[in-house]
């Protein structure tokens, strides 16, 4: 009787709230295949789907801190500039002869803490999440500007990029390893996955959504929330930290304004996969498509010419209307 | 109940006291460091209170101010605007390629752009009233719409404006020192303080922001608020944009993104005293506040420390200011307790 | 034309239940009526009616003669009709003067804002009510009772004809339930319509003309004053067939040793709460609205924090942080919002009755074992009998008897080893059908072994459920009655005991 299996594997899929958005995805494939070959260019290549995971491999990153930390009803503003803060360290570390592995797990622990941080004064002083981070993001920035300053040879304390070379970053940036997908897209796609998992199958994950549904009787149901809080907050640091050191390893260079656009993709790309912004409904894998769904559409419009300010325009409106479905959605459920 | 002293204390014991003691304590390092005065000679002229100094520190605060009148106001009725930035860039986009383009006066494509504020600040509350759509996501998704639309207007690049008439906007002073588009957003900033506090529809606002329910009950139209408080603060927002336009004499499509005045307005409102939750504050708090924020980069240029400094302090100062209001809140509620014992 | 506001016939029903059923009376110029119920009586819904929060969906009003809809309470108030509500409707960061005035602020002739004219007038107001209160204080800044009477001030400033007060006097003072007291009666000399709404029985004789009793929804019968007394309004309250439900019941008889033992517990909220519950007991508590049930079981369960006394639970003594801490301690509690504090409502049956075990349903250390958390949930589906197609749909699509199912099921299931469970209103808004079920539930966890503690405001229900029944008021234990010396009177009179 109680059986979701017995409904058939079309039904339950169309009952899903990725159902539409992959409709939506099919849709722009079609769209862009067809428009890029009235206009002689082909979209169906191995290239199109490497451009795109190129493309959206570091807002993945942040999307799953982005993510998880929306399905408990919180949100991180400032884990772009943790990424460049670790992309930053990254080069820095690499500039003053550290071993490369040392370097990533350096940059890695900065992103860690500065999450931790975060969920400090969030919890302890019961800040709202979006204030909080967006003040640590200005105080992160300018210690991200003092620290690429210091002991770089210049001498008099100006903020800069780091440029450095270590060919085994590089490799792990570029060098393809699957066909033509690159390590940092594999690693990419490896840890999205893992993080999926951990959000859809693992009690943690499970007690994330509880907690974001309903905080107050998640409480009284015995889940605390502090820990949580805690944890999705140290990931979303540690991701960006990721997100950061793999950019400035693919462009040999430590950047002060790394991943600046990557902020509200990622944002996008979770709230445009069904993640509810109160919190507590969707997963990962929707966010991730997404993402596809974003990417596609900018790769998409470069495949065809379109101006890339049409690709700004349209981004922003696919947020809207990813809001509008999820009002639709709720209209619907509110009638019920 | 010793009534004559209670419009002091209450100003005492509010943000924009402490706020204008911060604010005269950093003027006074200023003054010591950068001038003669340690050597007997006069505060003026040189350093801080030079004309050169001064009039640059106006200039810089023309943008932030306009879009804090707008900001603040909305906040207060219990809305946010994430957007500002971006629609100032579309509306200055607007503004040059229309000048550019056609041989219409320059004012008139003021008025139009002011108008094209208006429309987009209706739709902002459409969104939020209509669609319930949280504001500040909407409104993030909007800039990006608004960036795009910006860019493709002026192509990527800088288009200039060299309509004398209009240029002469920013170029005027007031005795040689304070511009007079920075006294406009003074000017705004009290216009917009006095109908918070002198004007019903302001009363309204602060009663729509603390309790929307009870303001409904009490037949207030807070839809009609919450309106006019988006359609003022994208018209404020415009207003803002294109004096930067006069003083830059271009539009740029990243300067202001860029260069985030919208999170300076944001945090001054912030530490200013009104809260995020609504329904509190004024808009003198915020204008010390910016002048603080201002004041204090002046302090840390002058000392010749690096300006990323700056916006390390802005968000320290915004994390301090929560700790404060959570202290407070703290005692507020630890007395309740005490007083229930 | 003599004043009056009449209602005839009104009906109101809620998804499953039925919340007022012709209900037809008159409240007449010149005259103070009470309107006298136990909790869930209907009275509140009643009063949403009469200012057009809610439809009625049979009946009209008539309002001085003439039949009148009510679309929404701005209405109301533009007929003249204002309700003082049990839950204060102030705006905290604006003045005493600006919430008095809402929405009529006073302006100048130039449109502005007539401070001066406000702070006049305001200061007129206080000065009629003698209250110590500065105009242009902020409302938060007032101590609860000062905030009440802002809100009764709000009322007399419209002028309304009619006025209804709900339970207006609960956080007041005698010195302000004086002022309160002259202002009705002036307000009555002046020929308006007055509804008074209270528990304190001995405030209605002192201020009231006629009452209008409630019972479940229904009219029971109109008293006047000078000629009834205390215990036959209380007769009048209670008064109803107790069916076979409670008689059918299979109760436990064998209690074992003492499992909760509480001393002079003290939070926030409650004083010198001291109680025992032993094994296989259910202990009732009973009290009016605002009585401290709720807190005391929230302390018992460590959400409220325990400022002195001792809890002491098998014999140790216990200090819950979290419930986290109480749930593995063996106490769990069924909240009285469903809604807001015991569900996640877009989550399914299965996530919901799993919720405190997530922990223990795991394989491999960290995954959630999905077989068994389905194995919880059909158990709980089979046991319960639950009415739903699958374990997998969302509860925010069942009905509040099934939902309530859900949160039994949660705290009794295998993984599950409570030994106090706390039920918080569990039959509130559901049918008497399910009510019934819940009941035979209730005794069955005692056969099983555990403390009961049953909380509930309907009399009935408490005093034929519950094996003893623990009487508040105001924060204290009043009594303690056993079951076969309970009578729905004798247990109100300690409730309202003052």
């Amino acid at each position: 009787m109680n059986n979701a299996k017995s409904d058939g594997f079309f039904k339950t899929l169309f009952q899903k709230k990725v159902f539409p958005l992959l409709i939506l995805l099919i849709f722009e494939i079609i769209l862009f295949s067809v428009w890029a070959h009235a206009r002689g260019s082909n979209f169906f290549a191995i290239t199109t789907l490497r451009n795109i995971l190129n493309n959206m491999t570091f807002a993945a990153f942040l999307t799953i801190g982005a993510g998880s930390l929306m399905l408990a009803g919180h949100m991180d503003l400032s884990a772009s500039t943790i990424g460049a803060f670790c992309g930053i360290v990254t080069a820095w570390c690499i500039v003053h002869s550290v071993p490369w592995f040392l370097a990533i797990i350096i940059a890695i622990a900065f992103g860690i803490g500065f999450g931790a941080l975060n969920a400090f004064i969030i919890t302890r002083f019961r800040f709202p999440s979006f204030i909080a981070t967006l003040g640590m993001s200005s105080v992160i920035r300018g210690l991200m500007f003092f620290f690429s300053s210091l002991g770089m040879g210049s001498g008099d304390g100006t903020a800069q990029n780091i440029n450095f070379q270590n060919e085994t970053l590089y490799a792990i940036g570029n060098q393809k390893l699957i066909s033509e997908f690159s390590i940092c897209v594999v690693i990419m796609l490896v840890i999205y996955v893992v993080f999926a998992i951990i959000i859809a199958k693992t009690k943690f994950g499970t007690k994330v959504k509880m907690l974001g549904g309903n905080p107050v009787a998640a409480n009284l149901a015995g889940i605390k929330s502090k820990g949580i809080t805690f944890l999705l907050f140290i990931i979303s640091g540690g991701m960006a930290g990721v997100a950061g050191t793999l950019f400035a390893s693919k462009m040999q260079q430590g950047s002060l304004q790394a991943l600046s656009a990557a902020q509200f993709t990622g944002l996008t790309g979770a709230i445009l996969g069904g993640i509810s912004f109160g919190g507590g409904e969707g997963g990962l894998g929707g966010a991730f498509v997404g993402m596809l769904i974003l990417n596609t559409f900018t790769i998409g419009m470069s495949v065809c010419n379109v101006n890339t300010n049409l690709s700004t325009i349209f981004n922003g409106l696919l947020l809207i209307i990813a809001l509008a479905l999820d009002f639709f959605r709720q209209a619907r459920r509110r009638r019920v | 109940m010793p009534k004559k002293s209670n419009a002091f204390k209450r100003f005492a014991s509010g943000t924009g006291f402490k706020l204008l003691i911060i604010l005269i304590i950093l003027i006074i390092i200023a003054v010591l460091i950068s001038s003669d005065v340690l050597h007997g000679g006069s505060p003026f002229g040189k350093g801080f209170f030079s004309t050169v100094n001064l009039r640059s520190l106006f200039y810089q605060m023309v943008v932030p101010l306009f879009m804090m009148c707008g900001l603040g106001m909305l906040l207060i009725g219990g809305n946010i605007d994430l957007s500002v930035a971006a629609q100032a860039t579309l509306f200055n986009a607007f503004f040059a390629v229309m000048c550019r383009d056609t041989s219409l006066p320059w004012w008139v494509i003021f008025i139009m752009a002011l108008v094209i504020a208006a429309i987009v600040g209706l739709l902002h509350a459409f969104m939020v009233l209509r669609l319930h759509f949280p504001a500040f996501i909407a409104t993030i998704g909007m800039s990006s719409v608004y960036t795009g639309i910006a860019g493709w207007l002026l192509n990527l690049t800088n288009v200039n404006v060299n309509n004398a008439a209009f240029l002469s906007i920013a170029k005027t002073t007031v005795f040689k020192l304070i511009p007079l588009t920075f006294l406009l957003g003074v000017v705004l900033v009290f216009i917009c303080q006095f109908i918070l506090s002198k004007t019903t529809f302001g009363r309204n606002c602060f009663a729509a922001g603390g309790n929307a329910f009870a303001s409904r009950l009490a037949g207030i139209n807070t839809g009609r608020t919450t309106t006019i408080l988006f359609v003022l603060c994208s018209v404020f927002t415009c207003l803002g944009g294109l004096f930067y336009v006069s003083q830059t004499k271009k539009a740029d499509p990243t300067a202001l993104t860029g260069s985030a005045p919208n999170m300076t307005a944001l945090s001054a409102v912030m530490l200013g005293g009104v809260a995020f939750s609504g329904g509190t504050g004024g808009m003198t708090g915020p204008l010390i506040a910016l002048l603080v924020m201002r004041v204090l980069d002046n302090v840390l240029t002058i000392l010749s420390v690096k300006t990323y400094w700056n916006t390390f302090a802005v968000g320290a100062l915004l994390i301090v200011a929560l700790i404060m209001d959570y202290l407070q809140a703290e005692k507020r509620r630890k007395a309740l307790l005490a007083a229930v014992q | 034309m003599e004043k009056s506001y009449e209602l005839r016939g009104i009906g109101k029903s809620f998804p499953g239940v039925r919340a007022l059923d012709d209900i037809s009376f008159k409240a007449e110029g010149g005259k103070v009526l009470a309107l006298l119920g136990e909790n869930g009586a209907g009275k509140s819904t009643l009063l949403k009616i009469m200012n057009g929060d809610l439809r009625a969906d049979e009946g009209e009003l008539v309002l001085n003669g003439n039949p009148i809809t009510l679309h929404n309470p701005q209405e109301a108030i533009a007929n003249g009709i204002s309700v003082i509500y049990q839950e204060r409707q102030l705006i905290p960061h604006l003045s005493v003067m600006e919430n008095i005035f809402l929405g009529e602020l006073p302006k100048t002739k130039l449109g502005l804002f007539d401070k001066a004219n406000l702070i006049k007038k305001t200061q007129a107001i206080i000065d009629d009510f003698g209250l110590p209160i500065d105009p242009q204080e902020k409302v938060g800044m007032l101590n609860v009772a000062h905030q009440q009477m802002v809100e009764i001030m709000k009322a007399y400033r419209r002028n309304s004809d009619i006025i209804a007060y709900d339970e207006s006097t609960a956080p007041l003072t005698d010195t302000e339930i004086k002022i309160l007291f002259d202002l009705i009666r002036k307000q009555k000399a002046e020929g308006k319509v007055i509804i008074y709404v209270s528990h304190r029985l001995n405030e209605i004789f002192q201020i009231c003309d006629e009452i209008v009793v409630l019972k479940d929804g229904k009219f029971v019968k109109t008293l006047e004053t000078e000629t009834t007394t205390e215990a036959e309004l209380i007769k009048c309250m209670v008064g109803r067939d107790i069916g076979d439900t409670y008689a059918n019941l299979k109760r436990n008889d064998k209690y074992g040793e003492v499992v909760l033992d509480v001393k002079d517990l003290k939070t926030p909220y409650v004083h010198d709460v001291t109680f025992q519950v032993r094994k296989g007991e259910v202990v009732g508590l009973a009290g009016l609205v605002g009585a401290g049930r709720t807190e005391v079981a929230r302390a018992l369960f460590g959400a409220d924090p325990v400022l002195k006394g001792e809890i002491i639970l098998d014999g140790k003594k216990t200090n819950f942080k979290y419930p986290a801490d109480a749930i593995s301690a063996g106490v769990a509690l069924c909240p009285e919002d469903r809604k807001d504090q015991g569900l996640v409502m877009y989550r399914t049956i299965r996530d919901n009755v799993a919720m405190p075990v997530i922990d223990k349903a795991v394989k491999g250390g960290v995954f959630t074992d999905e077989k068994r958390m389905t194995e919880l949930a059909d158990n709980a589906v089979a046991k319960y009998d639950i009415k739903t197609p699958t374990i997998y749909k969302n509860v925010v699509e069942l009905s509040g008897g099934n939902q309530q199912k859900v949160i039994l099921g949660r705290w009794t299931n295998e993984l599950m080893d409570t030994k106090v469970l706390i039920l918080d209103e569990p039959t509130k808004g559901i049918d008497v059908g399910t009510k019934a079920e819940i009941y035979q539930r209730v005794c069955d966890f005692a056969k099983q072994g555990m403390a009961v503690i049953f909380i509930s405001s309907e009399l009935t229900e408490v005093i034929n459920v519950a094996d003893r029944i623990i009487v508040m008021h105001n924060g204290h234990i009043t009594g303690e009655v056993k079951r076969e010396d309970a009578t729905e009177e004798n247990v109100l009179a300690l409730a309202m005991k003052e």
